[in-house]
């Protein structure tokens, strides 16, 4: 149970010791009696005032208190609670290569008892729920590992955790902390964060460095030279003709039309070639209609890029900035640069709550109220009534 | 016959005579000697004779010898009438009944007292009345000396019930020589000590029987309120602080009282509650204070 205002129970409390107190230094009338030589009495007071050990009138005292807490509790709102705390928490910790040691700081320094923590990488996993003891003491956090991450699949994993933690809280709070790098941001971590029923706040971590990788582009199959690179940490790129250079000697015959590929924010206009490739794993660049112009696959420590971009041997594309910012990107190491997130859009996923505009099935549910104020003023009341009644019969008005 | 609560207050005071301070008046023949001189065999003097006196109530004998005639005087007897004046003021009706241990009270007190004196005045040949002054009204019994007179006066007295007020100096108009006044004094005393010195001048005789309760002498113990039952408005606590006042002017006034009836020339005496009734009347009767 909890109340809305608690001083009011404090209020309600201290007047019941005063009246106790005055209870103790009764001043009271006594009693009549008939003396036919009252005339020889000499005059007073016809009140006198004592000091007693104990309560004068218990009654009349417990209604007094009764009245005065009923009126405390009244004012102060009573709310039931069943055992449910108003806020518990939910953390999308960053796990990732992306990630450092300061993530790991953050959510201890965050937690309290009651929260939960889903760890993520390229998939979530949640820490083990212990209300004691969290993470504060290291054993459930994960060290960042060496995969790129995923903050969509973490956001998903709180999804679930939330459904728990709505039957031991009034409501629940989303704290993502990350450096939101641009590879962990997918098109689902905006939608999920808004439709999270509840405070959403981000938490920005610094990033990793990126590790000094060595790039291999061969322009054909890669062979087992290759695939061991690769999984000693080197990144393989094919492409068959990459900067109109690493290609087969039979380069693609310049389309009649321009075509378009982008990755990430890079965007290349002209007539280039779309090259038959076997696209698996993760895409990099895309073409115009969505089919996917790079891909790569992990493989050990490294990983494997296959490039399905034909470059025209004529014309002057490979010189164009755009083209050269897009042969940095495909020609990069696995993960890609660790680019950090715009603010705005890892603004954007934090909202206090309720949130407008969130459209979400759950609502905040309020406490129910242990009983109204009216029925606790009433019964107050009722309770007031009958201590005058019991005064009135008592006589010696107190 | 008496019967109730008095018969063995009378049982004890069977015997017990009331005699007359002083020489009564004539009238019907009685047992207290009267300023007339009659002609009984119990010799007092002589006196000449005169003319006009009975020839029979010459002393022959001694004038046979002396050849002086004079008559032998006799000392004449006579009755005593009485009134017995009760205070039935609600003053008189405390401790009120039901409260309080035991059964003494002052009206039960002031009831033995008259009914004792009542009964010593008829064993006496005197006609015994009855004078109950209270709120409710005057009850009288005139003085009579016939047979049942005691329980005529029990009954009138026990057919009241003390309340209000009572002005007990009208109950002295017409009243015969002698008059049991049977109070707490806590009226207007000085009206009744007024009455009753009339009274004594007039030749009467007067006795008061003030009756005190063993309530009023010492109040119970702790802190309360009395009240004056003939006056709601005095209303004072009673405390251990002012109970040793309370004492002292109650024994102050009880002293002034009995002062100012002596010096009235009445037989005053305090009667309380608690006291043997047979021991007090005796003290009535033989004018002991």
């Amino acid at each position: 149970m909890k109340f809305a205002l608690p001083w009011a129970l404090g209020i309600a409390g201290a007047a019941s010791i005063v009246a106790v107190l005055l209870h103790l230094i009764a001043t009271h009338r006594p009693q009549a009696v008939v003396l036919p030589t009252a005339r020889f009495v000499p005059e007073g007071a016809a009140r006198a005032a004592s000091r007693t050990t104990r309560p004068t009138d218990r009654r009349l005292l417990a209604l007094r208190v009764l009245a005065l807490l009923l009126l405390g509790a009244a004012i102060a709102g009573p709310r039931l609670t069943n055992g449910r705390t108003a806020l518990v928490r939910v953390f999308v910790a960053d796990a990732s290569r992306a990630a450092q040691s300061d993530v790991r700081d953050s959510v201890r320094a965050l937690w309290r008892a009651g929260d939960a923590v889903v760890w993520f990488d390229s998939s979530a996993r949640a820490a083990a729920d212990s209300a004691d003891r969290g993470p504060r003491n290291g054993a459930d956090a994960p060290a960042p590992t060496d995969v790129r991450g995923r903050l969509s699949a973490g956001i998903i994993s709180a999804h679930q955790h939330r459904r728990a933690r709505l039957a031991r809280a009034d409501s629940v709070e989303l704290v993502i902390v990350s450096p939101f790098l641009r590879e962990e941001m997918d098109a689902a971590v905006a939608p999920l964060a808004a439709r999270w029923a509840g405070r959403v706040r981000v938490v920005r971590s610094q990033p990793s460095p990126s590790p000094q990788r060595a790039v291999r582009t061969i322009g054909s199959e890669p062979n087992a030279n290759d695939s061991a690179a690769a999984r000693s940490g080197t990144t393989v790129v094919v492409w068959p003709n990459a900067g109109g250079s690493a290609g087969g000697s039979a380069g693609p015959v310049a389309p009649a039309l321009a075509d378009a590929v982008w990755a990430r924010d890079v965007t290349v206009v002209a007539p280039l070639v779309r090259l038959p490739a076997a696209h698996a794993g993760a895409i990099v660049a895309r073409w115009r209609d969505g089919m996917p112009a790079a891909s790569e696959t992990p493989l050990g420590a490294g990983c494997l890029r296959r490039v399905s971009i034909g470059v025209p041997p004529t014309g002057d594309l490979p010189l164009q900035p755009s083209f050269i910012a897009l042969q940095k990107i495909l020609e990069s190491p696995c993960g890609g640069h660790r680019e950090v997130a715009s603010d705005s859009t890892v603004h954007v996923l934090a909202h206090p709550w309720p949130a407008r505009g969130v459209s979400t099935d759950e609502a905040p549910v309020p406490r129910p109220p242990v009983a109204s104020t009216l029925t606790l003023f009433a019964l107050a009341l009722a309770a007031l009534l009958l201590e005058q009644v019991m005064r009135a019969r008592a006589g010696g008005v107190r | 016959m008496v019967v109730g609560p008095y018969g063995a207050l009378l049982e004890s005071v069977r015997g017990v005579r009331w005699p007359a301070r002083r020489a009564v008046a004539g009238g019907a023949p009685g047992a207290h000697v009267a300023r007339s001189r009659g002609v009984a065999t119990e010799f007092v003097e002589y006196r000449p004779y005169r003319q006009g006196d009975d020839p029979r109530r010459l002393d022959w004998k001694l004038l046979a010898r002396s050849d002086r005639a004079f008559i032998r005087l006799a000392p004449n007897r006579a009755v005593l009438g009485t009134l017995l004046l009760v205070d039935a003021s609600a003053s008189m009706d405390f401790p009120p009944r039901g409260v309080g241990s035991g059964s003494a009270s002052k009206w039960r007190c002031a009831r033995a007292l008259a009914v004792g004196c009542a009964a010593i005045a008829h064993a006496g040949a005197d006609p015994v009345g009855v004078t109950v002054v209270g709120g409710g009204g005057v009850s009288r019994l005139a003085p009579r000396t016939r047979r049942g007179v005691v329980a005529e006066v029990a009954r009138t007295l026990d057919a009241v019930t003390p309340e209000g007020r009572a002005a007990l100096e009208q109950g002295f108009a017409g009243a015969p020589a002698r008059v049991l006044v049977v109070t707490d004094c806590l009226g207007d005393v000085g009206s009744l000590v007024n009455a009753a010195r009339a009274h004594v001048v007039g030749g009467g005789e007067v006795f008061v029987a003030h009756v005190v309760s063993r309530g009023e002498l010492e109040p119970s113990a702790g802190v309360q309120i009395v009240v004056d039952p003939e006056d709601a408005t005095v209303r004072r606590p009673l405390s251990d602080a002012t109970r040793a006042v309370y004492r002292d002017a109650f024994d102050a006034w009880r002293q002034d009282t009995a002062r100012s009836w002596r010096d009235a020339g009445v037989g005053y005496a305090e009667v309380r509650d608690d006291d043997p009734m047979d021991v007090a009347i005796r003290r009535i009767v033989a004018r002991l204070t």
